[in-house]
């Protein structure tokens, strides 16, 4: 499960091209509990624990978590169709 | 003694170097306020420079690029990194990077006031091994402090941190393996010797000189190790997104998109309506000093420049200062309570069908006040978005095309949603030209778009005045210089002539030749007369001149036929050529030819925008039915266009 795809969760691993791993990491991200608090089409707002941050879709979706809740209510959807 | 203030993006660092220096440089409650480097000298010799916020040492924008250089090669004395109490532990992976580069630091912890719990500076300092210092913008100037803590820091042997031992180096291990000294092979990997990289075996996963990919991390999750260690106990945490929450549920809800219009609407209406009155006393009180000055005993070019040049022109705009205030003042309200930051997240997948992002929605808003901040604003975005945002930041109408707006609309009665549809127009515009280079150069906005999104904050009383102050400053400072300045020289063109000299007219004036040359190219637009040509070519040096050339002429009514021309007339302005400090500002950011670009392909928009508008009017005025049967065709003309290219995108998506 991605950032993208739940509502909750802990970050696992990062992912994505070198940059965009090296920024992730070096917030501190992996390891830490999250919580969306709003999505739109192209990011999620993210509750980090210390700080919150807007991700755009794409690094949401390389960011893998564990013990995810609530997946996303589309891919649901889609899951079912 | 040289001192660098630096630190992550928005915690205070500008605010702490405007105090340190009694500055006023630009601040805000959003990611990306400072773009470049300030430095200042203070009285006692020091040097004090404020650096652009970065997460990391590791450099990614252009900004952070900025700060990576200047903090590892700079010649700084002391680096003084500014972090927030409510944030230290992000905020500490920067100072932790410094002190392993052995920069000798500082560290400020500010908004203390802020702190939703109890904070042991000291214990940080014992633990740091770095002096430390608390500040808040509500506390007495810190400076002194900051100053003797630097001054400490200078006299001490650099920190270091106590992992530094134990630090398995990618290099130093991959040599290891190798059988090589792993000094001469790291000296050999700067080199790029192919023969010892390759015995060094590059990891077949990253292609590095790695100890394996999962390493990588290492470095980061060690520094998260020792910050964590370094906190604990030092910082009573609670939680500070408790109000923000509540806001949020609304602002980022269902009808978070219908409150932010009906915030920009609420920011159009006050501004328009509110200055009215006060405008109007202000016009009333120039003029009646403009008739003194005509009656003054002085020869008659001395009359004429003071009554019809200096105080007409420059009184002209003058007159405008309410609703510019209330402009300033409301969107610095906007940007210092937090809500931007949400305004981008709101509008990110709307920018990026137009190959930007989020980040472009602070652009949108500071052009409302100026163009040239929204050009370098930009620098905040990365890849080809930023030269896209850049080049149509102009679009947007800023306060001194308003201060346009307001006297001709008030002049002829145009409602203020009329006006409000100005901004419109130059928005489509905007988004027309975006989608254009779009379909030419396929690249998608930096989708890497992690901004922080920080808490909701009660804008600050003196904050606002500042941010206000200083932007009505520097409109007031362009009325006193470039205005007065093109107003005498518009007085000159207007009433002398080459042949005669002072003619007391404008008839046989240079001016009256040049723009009656290039008139007639304006005739179809509504406004062909050399008076109208010679206020938009005054345009071209500050826009606020429009209405002090056109005082200078004349008047409003003199200069401009009717109601249609006026709306017409107002459509160029918000659309043509933008002031030459912003086309200096894109050439800057982007590049001259882009910059020549921008000029060419705006005052083609202005043209083709005036001319619809102005044809469809005497069409209308001239048959109805006429009128009616071309709307048809060309609504059916967009919505055929709309089908096919719907139809188009699912066949694409379903190939896909």
């Amino acid at each position: 499960m991605t950032l993208f795809d739940c509502s909750s969760g802990r970050i696992r691993l990062v992912g994505g091209d070198v940059d965009t791993h090296r920024r992730l990491v070096d917030l501190g991200l992996i390891g830490s509990n999250v919580v969306v608090k709003a999505r739109v089409s192209s990011a999620v707002l993210v509750d980090f624990g210390q700080f919150r941050a807007s991700v755009g879709k794409d690094t949401a979706k390389q960011i893998i978590i564990s013990d995810g809740v609530n997946e996303n209510r589309a891919l649901r959807k889609s899951k079912r169709r | 003694m040289k001192i660098a203030l630096c630190g992550n993006p928005n915690v205070g660092k500008t605010t702490l170097f405007n105090r340190i220096t009694n500055s006023s440089a630009p601040v805000g409650n959003w990611h990306g306020v400072t773009v470049d480097i300030k430095t200042k000298r203070l009285n006692s010799g020091d040097t004090v420079s404020d650096l652009p916020g970065a997460y990391s040492l590791t450099a990614r924008t252009p900004e952070e690029c900025i700060t990576r250089d200047e903090a590892l090669f700079g010649d700084y004395d002391v680096l003084v990194c500014a972090s927030e109490v409510n944030n230290l532990r992000r905020n500490l992976y920067f100072l932790v990077q410094l002190m392993e580069a052995g920069k000798r630091t500082v560290l400020v912890v500010n908004m203390m006031d802020e702190a939703k719990g109890k904070v042991n500076l000291k214990l940080l300092s014992e633990r740091l091994s770095i002096p430390v210092v608390g500040s808040s913008e509500r506390w007495k100037n810190p400076k002194g402090e900051i100053l003797a803590a630097a001054r400490l820091a200078l006299s001490a042997p650099p920190p270091s941190v106590p992992y530094a031992d134990k630090i398995n180096f990618s290099v130093v291990s991959a040599a290891r393996r190798a059988g090589i000294n792993p000094v001469f092979g790291a000296l050999k990997v700067v080199e790029k010797d192919e023969y010892v990289i390759q015995k060094m075996r590059p990891c077949l996963n990253c292609g590095d000189i790695c100890a394996g990919c999962t390493d990588r991390d290492s470095p980061a999750a060690m520094r998260y190790a020792y910050i964590d260690r370094v906190l604990y106990g030092v910082v009573e945490q609670k939680n500070v997104y408790e109000k923000t929450d509540k806001i949020d549920r609304a602002a980022l809800g269902r009808f978070a998109l219908p409150i932010f219009l009906l915030i920009m609407t609420a920011v159009f209406v006050i501004t328009f309506e509110a200055g009215k009155p006060l405008s109007d006393l202000i016009g009333r009180g120039i003029a009646a000093l403009s008739r003194l000055a005509s009656k003054a005993n002085l020869p008659d070019w001395a009359r004429s420049l003071l009554s019809d040049g200096v105080i007409s022109g420059v009184g002209g705009v003058l007159g405008f200062l309410p609703q510019v205030t209330i402009l300033f003042i409301l969107t610095a309200v906007l940007q210092d309570s937090g809500y931007m930051s949400r305004v981008a997240f709101l509008t990110d997948g709307f920018f990026r069908r137009f190959g930007l992002n989020g980040r472009a929605a602070f652009s949108v808003v500071l052009g409302l006040g100026c163009s040239v901040t929204a050009v370098l604003s930009t620098r905040g975005i990365k890849g080809e978005a930023r030269k896209r945002a850049a080049f149509v930041a102009p679009f947007c109408p800023c306060s001194a095309r308003l201060a346009v707006f307001t006297a001709v609309a008030a002049y002829f009665s145009i409602p203020s949603v009329a006006v409000a549809a100005l901004y419109i127009i130059g928005l489509f515009a905007a988004l027309l030209v975006l989608k254009i280079m779009t379909v030419i150069k396929k690249e998608s906005g930096d989708d890497s778009l992690i901004m922080e999104i920080p808490p909701y904050r009660i804008p600050s009383v003196k904050r606002v005045f500042k941010s206000t102050l200083v932007n009505i400053g520097s409109f007031v400072g362009r009325v006193g210089s470039v205005i007065l300045g093109v107003s005498v020289i518009m007085w000159v063109l207007c009433n002398f002539s080459v042949a005669y000299g002072f003619t007391g007219g404008i008839e046989s004036s240079i001016m009256s030749t040049v723009a009656g040359f290039i008139a007639p190219v304006f005739t179809p637009l509504g406004f062909g007369n050399w008076k109208a040509v010679a206020a938009l070519i005054s345009g071209v040096a500050a826009k606020e001149t429009v209405i002090s050339v056109i005082s200078a002429l004349g008047g409003i009514g003199e200069v401009i036929g009717g109601g249609a021309e006026a709306f017409s007339f107002l459509i160029f302005v918000s659309l043509y050529v933008p002031c030459v400090a912003t086309v200096a500002a894109i050439s800057k950011e982007c590049g001259i030819k882009l910059a020549t670009l921008s000029v060419v392909i705006q005052t083609a928009a202005a043209y083709i925008a005036s001319l619809v508008f102005y044809g469809a009017f005497k069409l209308f005025m001239y048959d109805v039915k006429l009128f009616i049967a071309v709307a048809a065709a060309v609504v059916a003309l967009l919505v055929a266009a709309i089908i096919i290219t719907s139809i188009m995108r699912v066949k694409r998506r379903a190939r896909a």
